[in-house]
């Protein structure tokens, strides 16, 4: 995490001395910071949302960074788990059910290339670009246990049960970030930014992809 | 060109961090983060076992252990891998274990079980069981009780009769006093093993009979060798849980000759068969000779334990006689007997004229013991009763029946 900080410093810093030898770009384009949100596809489907800022290093290429939160990406290994200590409760008591669900909360850093566009009309308009980036993700298992409506999960014991990392705690994994969108500027100073991403976390167990579709709505500088 | 340059460094320095981050783990989690593992593996959820056998409640003889407990295996949510610890305690609280089993492997079949080692007896006994599996050390099932029954001890057989050393029939009856006994025993059987050596080498005859009311006895099935010393010892044990006691103290006895009343042809006129008389004197010894060179003593010397009167010989009071001498001889396999000489009050055991040649021809005796004249070394019988020949009773008592060989100096 400290040597991807330092590169977007010195990214920034490059970014900087690139401008000033392109020539200056437009005042609202130089930086932006952006909130985005949107739907989360994976095993299930969830939202998401985060913040991001970025500035341009030069000519059609933004350094950027993002953080957000995917509020659930579980995966199918993770229900199965739970599924299998709710059987085993179910053996003795009545209406036992489960919740699993995989929060993430993500960093990440890239690139981003904005396509050029001949028509400077269009340009204007329309900003379609790519961009690519890494950084780490924090995925938690949230499961909880309930008998008859009450919640048990923290005193699974008394029921002969012990959880496993697979089905508590959390851990941090390294996520890379592949995406692209069209933004719109919206007069002089906001932008409206349609946009995908597609997350690959990279877990011990089965891994998580973690899609990413949603609006952002920045302000330019 | 030179913009375009920039942002090629720029990419390439997203991408080798990007792949840095992917490689390089820290150590420990950042003290902003919280305490979560990195690129660890994740550790199973596991559910306790639930014990099977033996169900709550069980009585266990203490003769049934080892015992073997028996638990379904537990659910892990990453299957393979798990092993059992097994406990015992005294309490249901486990704080005073009796024992405990760790490591058992999984077993097939849905079920893992594991053998104890004995437990002390009569008591109560609570078992649970846990798994552990990749790391994550499950908790303890449902505990279950169980009993342990009483120690069975029996005490060795203690011998009733014959006397060590007795001399007795062919085919004795032997007898113990019943074993004492601790603990839930059911039907005890008595195993009585004959030998002619004190060792018990070889066993010479052997029975088991179920036990008496306060006493067990064992007569073989077959005569044993005559004049003979066998010894003999019994053994208890209880036929439910197979458990014996020690072996008795070694008895022996000597076989010798007996002559069945009932079974004897009484050889003098009008005597009467004295089998049913009641035994109250005991022969002390028999000493004669019928050599022909002799006055033919024969001295059957004996103790009373009641009063033998003393009737007038035929109605004479000057000659008082309390007793006859018997002489039982086996004449064609079978034996014959009578009353022979009387005692004379005051006149102590012996009566002459007894030879060889003589006792039968001078007995009075009807045929064929009218002309036995026994061999030296043949067995005689000899007995003392009161008055029983020619019609002269009084009390019709007897003493025991005594077979020896026939002695007659004249043949060394």
């Amino acid at each position: 995490m400290r040597s991807l900080l330092a590169f977007l410093v010195g990214a920034f810093a490059l970014g900087g001395v690139a401008h000033a030898q392109s020539g200056a770009a437009p005042a609202a384009d130089r930086a932006f910071v952006e909130v985005f949100g949107g739907s989360a596809f994976g095993n299930v489907t969830s939202q998401s949302y985060g913040l991001a800022l970025g500035a341009t290093v030069a000519e059609n290429v933004q350094v950027f960074i993002e953080g957000g939160v995917v509020r659930n990406a579980a995966t199918s290994d993770l229900g199965t788990a739970a599924q299998v200590i709710a059987g085993y409760l179910s053996q003795t008591q009545a209406n036992v059910t489960f919740t699993a669900k995989e929060p993430v909360t993500f960093g990440v850093a890239g690139v981003k290339f904005l396509v050029p566009m001949n028509s400077s009309s269009m340009r204007v308009k329309l900003q379609p670009y790519v961009l690519l980036g890494g950084g780490l993700a924090k995925v938690k298992r949230d499961v909880s246990f309930a008998i008859a409506g009450s919640d048990v999960t923290s005193s699974l014991g008394t029921y002969g049960v012990t959880l496993g990392t697979d089905l508590s705690g959390g851990n941090n994994k390294p996520m890379l970030v592949v995406g692209g969108g069209i933004g719109v500027p919206i007069g002089r100073q906001f932008l409206f930014d349609l946009q995908y991403r597609y997350g690959r976390i990279f877990t011990e167990d089965q891994g998580m992809n973690v899609s990413r579709a949603g609006i952002g709505l920045g302000v330019r500088f | 060109m030179r913009c375009r340059s920039y942002a090629l460094v720029a990419t390439l320095a997203v991408l080798l961090a990007a792949a840095a981050c992917s490689k390089s783990s820290p150590a420990s989690p950042s003290s902003s983060a919280a305490a979560a593992p990195v690129d660890v593996a994740l550790t199973p959820s596991v559910a306790a076992p639930r014990p099977v056998s033996p169900t709550s409640g069980t009585q266990i003889a203490n003769a049934a252990q080892p015992i073997t407990l028996v638990a379904q295996n537990a659910l892990v949510t990453q299957p393979g891998g798990a092993s059992y610890t097994f406990e015992v305690a005294t309490d249901a609280a486990f704080a005073s274990k009796a024992q405990t089993k760790d490591g058992v492997a999984e077993g097939t079949g849905g079920r893992t079980s594991v053998t104890l080692d004995a437990l002390p007896a009569g008591k109560d006994y609570y078992w649970h069981a846990r798994a552990t599996a990749g790391g994550t050390v499950g908790v303890f099932g449902p505990s279950l009780k169980f009993t342990v029954g009483p120690a069975i001890v029996i005490s060795a057989p203690v011998p009733a009769s014959p006397a060590s050393g007795a001399s007795v029939s062919d085919r004795p009856t032997l007898t113990v006093t019943n074993a004492s006994r601790v603990g839930p025993v059911g039907t005890i059987s008595y195993r009585f093993d004959l030998s002619t050596s004190s060792a018990f080498g070889s066993i010479a005859v052997t029975g088991t009979v179920t036990e008496g009311s306060s006493r067990t006895s064992f007569t073989p099935s077959s005569v044993l060798a005559t004049n003979a010393t066998y010894y003999w010892r019994v053994t208890a044990t209880d036929q439910t849980s197979g458990i014996s006691s020690s072996a008795s103290a070694t008895q022996s006895f000597t076989t010798q000759v007996t002559i069945d009343l009932n079974a004897v042809i009484i050889s003098f006129p009008d005597a009467p068969n004295p089998a049913d008389w009641p035994v109250t004197a005991t022969i002390g010894a028999v000493e004669q000779d019928g050599n022909p060179a002799t006055p033919g003593n024969m001295c059957i010397s004996f103790s009373t334990s009641v009063d033998w009167p003393n009737i007038p010989f035929f109605g004479d009071p000057s000659v008082p006689v309390w007793a006859n001498q018997w002489y039982f001889a086996n004449i064609g396999g079978k034996w014959y007997g009578g009353p022979g000489e009387y005692l004379r009050a005051e006149r102590g055991f012996c009566k002459s004229g007894q030879r060889t040649n003589e006792i039968g021809p001078d007995g009075g005796w009807t045929s064929p013991m009218r002309e036995w004249a026994p061999r030296p070394g043949e067995l005689v019988g000899f007995m003392m009763s009161t008055p029983a020949r020619s019609g002269m009773r009084s009390t019709d008592q007897r003493s025991n029946i005594v077979v020896q060989p026939w002695v007659d100096s004249s043949a060394r």
